[in-house]
């Protein structure tokens, strides 16, 4: 009997010939399961914030204009919707430590990287000192840890900031700050990286990881996150 | 490193997974456990340092007894001294103890291989950490996290309580058992069976009277947090000049302990061996009738020597059968202002299913409806088998005045709030309500009684609701129904029975 992932409750299995053949056991039952939003090909084709069209959104258009921030992020790409029930997978995967949850996104995560970022160096968004501290683990380094068997830690955060989650948008917009430092300079020489991290949200995060990659050789960074709020 | 001249701050400790050493202070001769930053020059250090769960040989069950909390649980500001551990002021105990590799949760009891998992370890370095999941929503225990033994120390009221009720002589005869069992030497358990409305809260009002006279400590703890919400009020309002406090998921004062506690099942696990007088309200209810990681909190928080009572309408049978050949059992057949149990009325309605997926009430429930708003004048109170069924309803009937509630709603504490000061007409509710709230006059009607969620305590405890107040000691139940079950039938006679004898 196999239990969800999530809620603890027994998964009911209906035997079908879909289910006889799938390779992956399902970790979620089909009510956690349904509560999880895709997003699908209704995009912005630059950071895959969900909205009506697939033209490249207004956060975009905005980011592109700064002269400070344009051409930072080739694009980024996420596999969810931060919806209600995204907070409370986050509150209890990321705040309160439950690390296995990630298992449940495994399988796309790793398809994700395999068939749109192959041959990418994987980095994941680091932690400070005093989050690390605090947490106990990396959260995007947990997400990474999914896609491939071997990633890249090469950058630090020296500078502890606030949650990002408590600012409002024009703060992490006009933020100049660079918490991020490039620890490990050889392997970046003209590779494309991929940053990895939780949610994107209004992507200040990945541009500010993105400027020292580049500044350290990287040819292109682009984002996977989990969520797209 | 914020070490300051005594020892180390909690807000530095929290910070890292303390690595322990076994060693025998100097000048002593018992071995303790230390964190290894504490090692002076002079001691005898005995075995290597290690994360808590690895360190060899284990830990002894600690003795101290007071609260169990993680470190980063404590209060910031407090400085931990090595002579809190020297002296066993402080005592550390394992997170998670490993028994031949398989792990139990020293603070939940958990002892389910799935319900651990393995995480990439900061704190202690390792991949390969073992955490439990069952209680990680109150804080990460690990293999590298020890448990912190502190003592609690509370001031008891210095005069003796008063309280000026007054019992019914039923309620009276029970109370006086409690007391007696308080002064037992060999029994250390007693079972109140109280029908729904007896007045259980006044009841133990003497028992909290005499224990805090004894300078004992009282826990009571209740399987809702809907419950401890409901009786804190009452408790304070009866015994201002006793501080009491109430624990459940979310509430501010978690951290804090007091003479008198009342607790969601839950919150329990974060004392240990601490209190003299336990009392757990509805022992049958769900979930602390299935979870045994909740008897294992209970248990754990209770001292060796500590006196249990349990409440209930509906007691499961074994419990029955453990404590009936000793006479261990009190019985109130009366509510407290005398009248009968309202008995429920069984009723066929059809597929009422069918009738409500056509976005239409059962024409019976209906016709019902309308007569009881005219003739009764009492609130409407509808339980229905499942969430999705009491949403349904809820748009069906479509009025200002009814609402729907449940488990998953954000306002449920607001809605049933309201609906108690007469805002609503209505209230459409999932079991949830079905134990431990009072509203003083509603008729009852139970929407597809056939369903497995309504057993035979639930039934009695749904029927329990109505009647209960000294203006208005009837109401009407009713059992809506697609097919009898035996636990409406066994309800039914359970009810009689009780107001026959």
């Amino acid at each position: 009997m196999n239990k969800c992932l999530y809620c603890q409750r027994v998964i009911e299995e209906q035997v079908s010939w879909s289910t006889l053949f799938q390779r992956e056991h399902r970790q979620f039952c089909h009510a956690c399961w349904q509560q999880i939003k895709w997003i699908n090909d209704l995009r912005c084709s630059r950071c895959y914030r969900p909205q009506s069209s697939q033209s490249v959104c207004l956060d975009c258009v905005r980011w592109d204009k700064s002269n400070h921030w344009s051409n930072k992020l080739t694009r980024n790409v996420s596999l969810l919707s931060y919806n209600e029930w995204a907070q409370d997978f986050v509150a209890r995967f990321k705040f309160r430590g439950d690390v296995v949850l990630v298992k449940a996104f495994e399988h796309e995560l790793k398809r994700l990287y395999s068939r749109q970022f192959h041959h990418h160096l994987i980095v994941p968004i680091p932690l400070s000192e005093k989050r690390m501290v605090e947490r106990g683990f990396n959260q995007s380094e947990a997400l990474a840890r999914c896609m491939a068997t071997s990633i890249n830690d090469v950058l630090t955060r020296v500078i502890h900031e606030e949650k990002t989650s408590k600012k409002l948008r024009w703060q992490r917009m006009a933020g100049r700050s660079r918490p991020f430092e490039v620890s490990e300079a050889g392997c970046l020489k003209s590779r494309d990286v991929v940053l990895v991290d939780d949610i994107y949200t209004t992507g200040a995060t990945v541009r500010k990881a993105a400027t020292v990659l580049l500044e350290a050789g990287a040819t292109s960074v682009s984002s996977i996150t989990l969520f797209r709020s | 490193m914020k070490v300051t001249k005594d020892g180390l701050a909690v807000f530095f400790l929290g910070g890292m997974h303390l690595k322990c050493v076994w060693v025998v202070p100097k000048g002593q001769s018992e071995r303790i456990v230390l964190p290894y930053e504490y090692i002076q020059e002079d001691d005898d250090v005995q075995s290597d340092p290690a994360v808590i769960s690895h360190l060899k040989p284990s830990p002894q069950r600690p003795t101290l007894q007071g609260k169990s909390l993680l470190i980063r649980e404590l209060p910031e500001q407090w400085v931990l001294t090595r002579h809190q551990f020297t002296s066993g002021a402080v005592q550390l105990s394992m997170g998670i103890s490993l028994k031949r590799s398989a792990p139990t949760c020293n603070r939940c009891g958990n002892y389910d291989k799935e319900q651990f998992a393995t995480f990439d370890c900061y704190w202690c370095g390792r991949n390969q950490c073992l955490y439990c999941r069952s209680c990680i929503m109150m804080g990460k225990v690990t293999t590298c996290t020890p448990l912190v033994h502190v003592p609690v120390a509370e001031p008891f009221p210095g005069k003796r309580l008063k309280w000026n009720g007054v019992l019914t002589k039923e309620q009276q005869s029970a109370s006086l058992q409690m007391i007696d069992l308080l002064h037992h030497t060999t029994d250390n358990e007693l079972l109140i069976w109280a029908v729904c409305g007896a007045g259980k809260t006044e009841m133990l009002f003497p028992l909290i009277i005499e224990a805090i006279d004894q300078q004992k400590t009282l826990l009571i703890a209740t399987p809702r947090t809907d419950v401890v919400l409901e009786l804190f009020p009452r408790i304070r309002q009866a015994f201002p000049q006793l501080h009491s406090i109430a624990l459940y998921g979310g509430s501010e004062e978690r951290f804090q302990s007091a003479p008198l506690v009342i607790s969601t099942t839950h919150q329990t696990r974060r004392f240990f061996q601490y209190f003299d007088v336990v009392i757990i309200d509805e022992i049958d209810a769900f979930p602390y009738h299935f979870d045994d990681s909740l008897r294992f909190a209970v248990n754990k928080a209770a001292k060796p020597s500590a006196k249990f009572y349990y409440l209930s309408a509906t007691p499961p049978q074994p419990l029955i059968r453990k404590l009936q050949s000793n006479n261990q059992i009190a019985m109130i057949n009366r509510r407290y202002h005398g009248y009968p149990l309202p008995v429920p009325v069984i009723k066929w309605i059809g597929d009422w299913r069918s009738y409500v997926e056509r976005k239409k009430l059962p024409p019976k429930l209906t016709s019902w409806m309308k007569r009881q708003q005219q003739e009764s004048g009492r609130q409407l109170l509808i339980f229905v088998p499942s969430i999705k069924v009491a949403e349904q309803v809820e748009a069906i009937i479509a009025r200002k005045d009814v609402i729907c509630v449940h488990s998953q709603h954000s306002d449920r504490k607001e809605i049933v709030e309201a609906f108690r000061h007469k805002q609503y007409y209505c209230l459409i509710t999932t079991t949830i309500l079905e134990r431990g709230v009072t509203f003083p006059s509603v008729d009852v009607v139970v929407l597809g009684a056939e369903n497995d969620v309504f057993t035979i305590a639930a039934l009695v405890q749904i029927a329990g609701r109505a009647g209960r107040s000294k203006e208005d000691p009837k109401g009407d139940v009713l059992f809506l129904h697609d097919g009898t079950t035996i636990a409406m039938k066994q309800a039914v006679k359970q009810i009689k029975r009780m107001n026959d004898k």
